[in-house]
């Protein structure tokens, strides 16, 4: 196996993730109806010889906002699923896993059935945040080491929500739906701002690394971190706070994009090992990443249609993962 | 004159409402090894657990080199004591070398990384159980005897003076049993740290405790070695009629 993870690697490995994030923001800014070349972008961004206005319009206000937005929400997801993987000691706990999708989507859907379409976002968070508590206070959140009772609860009150999910959907007028089920599948058609989702995200990787070297320890059980001085109950209910706070901005932005929470840790695992020093910033840039590209490829593809992003990060996912679980065994 | 490493008082432990024993006093100073033994169920591993401070005594008071437990933050008991847990649950990979270098963490600031003494350590404590050789190999891949040597390591390379070990000679064939404990027994005499086991096997008590806790029937007796360890003691400890065999250090006990 790898060497012990040292400060240099460490800039290393977040290093050339940060710059796969930078090349996927650059060609988002490209690509589209109308192309927009390498040049170009970066007068658009960094100034210098006047170029064109129509380009610099394009980029600015429309491609580049959307493709932060992505980069937001990917990043997002990926660092709430790494940290829930760590805390859980369950490499298939996502945030949707206990029930935060799905508590963000009957609170969004409620919103667009009574027609309160300026409230979708607020609605959404709120139920992200109810569904983590009602999780927590069934599963009892003192007992912050009991975490195959966690999941459990967590993928019970999911279904339950997926049950909500259902009757609004059956009951919404024909016009509604497919709004709702572009939102169920995650899009981000629409998105202008990305300053709260970038916000959000810096603020829950910060946070993150205060704690990462206790995960370390609490990746390997709570005896073992406790013996070796960690407050696990402390660790424990931050991380879950941080998760839960982290995948319900994502879902506000975006709607419940699948398979980035879930796979981009794992798969970073098998590449650079489990140090959370190095994973949970790199997974926030890696997340970011193959988000920009699945949205790009989203509105490009089947142009001038746009399909929902969450279809893109499956379909670009599932067999890079496949693939990767396949030669690391 | 130094406090004890360790020093309980009245100690009254349970679990589940049970009540394992009652009114326990003991000190264990540097240098000394203790075996705590009894039948399956008496709470052995939940009497370590709760010298430990993993679980907090039902009555009775917990020192460790003179500090109370209780008031101890948990950094600071991570440098006083360290624990062998009964059995390593790995989740996710990681090497050898990582996992012993986790046992550094209360010596290290929470920004820190990990320094190249703290490496040297880990390696040294490898070496001691004869598993340097694979400490680039991922924990999940080893054998149970080599993955319990990893830990016996890691419980080294934590360097706390007092040592809490739960069937330390679990997964280990017998030459590698005598060898691991020769060498902790020789880092508690050299080092002045201290051995607490528990333990099944009888010739590994008598062969490296000097005193020992008898815990069973919801009751615990401590004291010599050569006082407790005998064969009418233990024969009522375990239910079952025992004879000694052997002499002193060498001694073992069988059934009936």
């Amino acid at each position: 196996m790898r060497d012990p993870l040292t400060p240099a690697r460490t800039l290393g490995i977040v290093a050339i993730a940060a710059l796969a994030s930078a090349l996927a923001l650059v060609a988002a800014s490209m690509a589209g109806s109308v192309h927009v070349d390498f040049a170009s972008v970066l007068v658009a961004l960094f100034g210098g010889v006047p170029g064109s206005p129509d380009a610099a319009a394009i980029v600015l206000s429309l491609r580049l906002p959307r493709a932060l937005c992505a980069f937001a929400v990917g990043g997002l997801l990926a660092l709430a699923g790494t940290l829930l993987q760590v805390v859980l000691r369950n490499p298939l706990a996502d945030p949707y896993v206990l029930g935060v999708s799905g508590g963000a989507a009957v609170g969004a859907l409620g919103a667009i059935l009574v027609g309160a379409v300026a409230f979708v976002a607020p609605a959404a968070f709120a139920g992200a945040v109810v569904s983590t508590a009602i999780v927590f206070t069934l599963a009892g959140h003192r007992d912050a080491r009991a975490s195959p009772r966690l999941l459990l609860t967590g993928v019970v009150v999911a279904a339950g929500w997926g049950a909500l999910i259902a009757l609004i959907l059956s009951v919404a007028p024909s016009a509604q739906v497919k709004g709702m089920l572009y939102w169920l599948i995650g899009d981000l058609n629409g998105a202008a701002d990305p300053r709260a989702a970038l916000a959000a995200l810096a603020v829950s990787l910060v946070a993150s690394l205060f704690i990462a070297r206790s995960l370390n320890r609490l990746a390997r059980g709570p005896d073992h971190a406790e013996a070796l001085g960690v407050d696990v109950r402390r660790t424990a209910l931050v991380t879950h706070g941080i998760a839960a706070f982290a995948a319900a901005a994502a879902v506000t932005q975006a709607g419940s994009v699948g398979f980035v929470g879930l796979v981009v840790p794992h798969a970073l695992r098998l590449v650079i090992g489990n140090d959370q020093r190095v994973l949970l910033p790199a997974a926030v840039f890696a997340g970011g990443a193959l988000v920009v590209v699945a949205d790009t490829l989203a509105r490009t593809l089947f142009a001038p249609m746009s399909v929902p992003v969450g279809v893109v990060t499956a379909l670009v996912g599932v067999p890079t993962f496949l693939v990767l679980q396949r030669r690391a065994g | 004159m130094k406090p004890p490493l360790l020093a309980a008082g009245d100690l009254r432990v349970g679990i589940a409402g049970r009540v394992l024993c009652d009114a326990l006093s003991i000190r264990v100073a540097a240098g000394e090894v203790w075996a705590i033994v009894g039948p399956n169920g008496a709470g052995k591993t939940t009497l370590l657990r709760t010298l430990a401070g993993l679980v907090p005594p039902l009555a009775g008071h917990i020192h460790l080199a003179g500090t109370p437990l209780a008031s101890m933050p948990l950094r600071e008991r991570a440098r006083a004591r360290a624990v062998l847990p009964q059995d390593d649950v790995d989740a996710f990979a990681i090497s050898a070398l990582d996992s012993v270098l986790a046992a550094r963490h209360p010596h290290l600031a929470w920004h820190a990384f990990e320094r190249p003494h703290d490496r040297d350590v880990a390696m040294a404590a490898l070496a001691v159980f004869g598993v340097d050789s694979l400490a680039q190999r991922d924990v999940r891949t080893l054998s149970g005897g080599e993955r319990r040597r990893v830990a016996l390591a890691e419980l080294l390379a934590q360097q706390a003076p007092l040592m809490l070990l739960d069937e330390p000679s679990s997964h280990l064939d017998v030459g590698q049993q005598v060898a691991a404990l020769d060498a902790l027994a020789q880092a508690a005499r050299t080092q002045a740290r201290a051995l607490v086991m528990v333990l099944h096997d009888l010739h590994l008590a008598a062969r490296y405790a000097d005193h020992v806790v008898l815990l069973g029937e919801g009751r615990a007796d401590a004291g010599d070695a050569a006082a407790m360890l005998d064969a009418g003691r233990l024969s009522a400890l375990f239910a079952r009629p025992l004879v000694a065999l052997g002499e002193g250090r060498l001694r073992t006990f069988v059934p009936r």
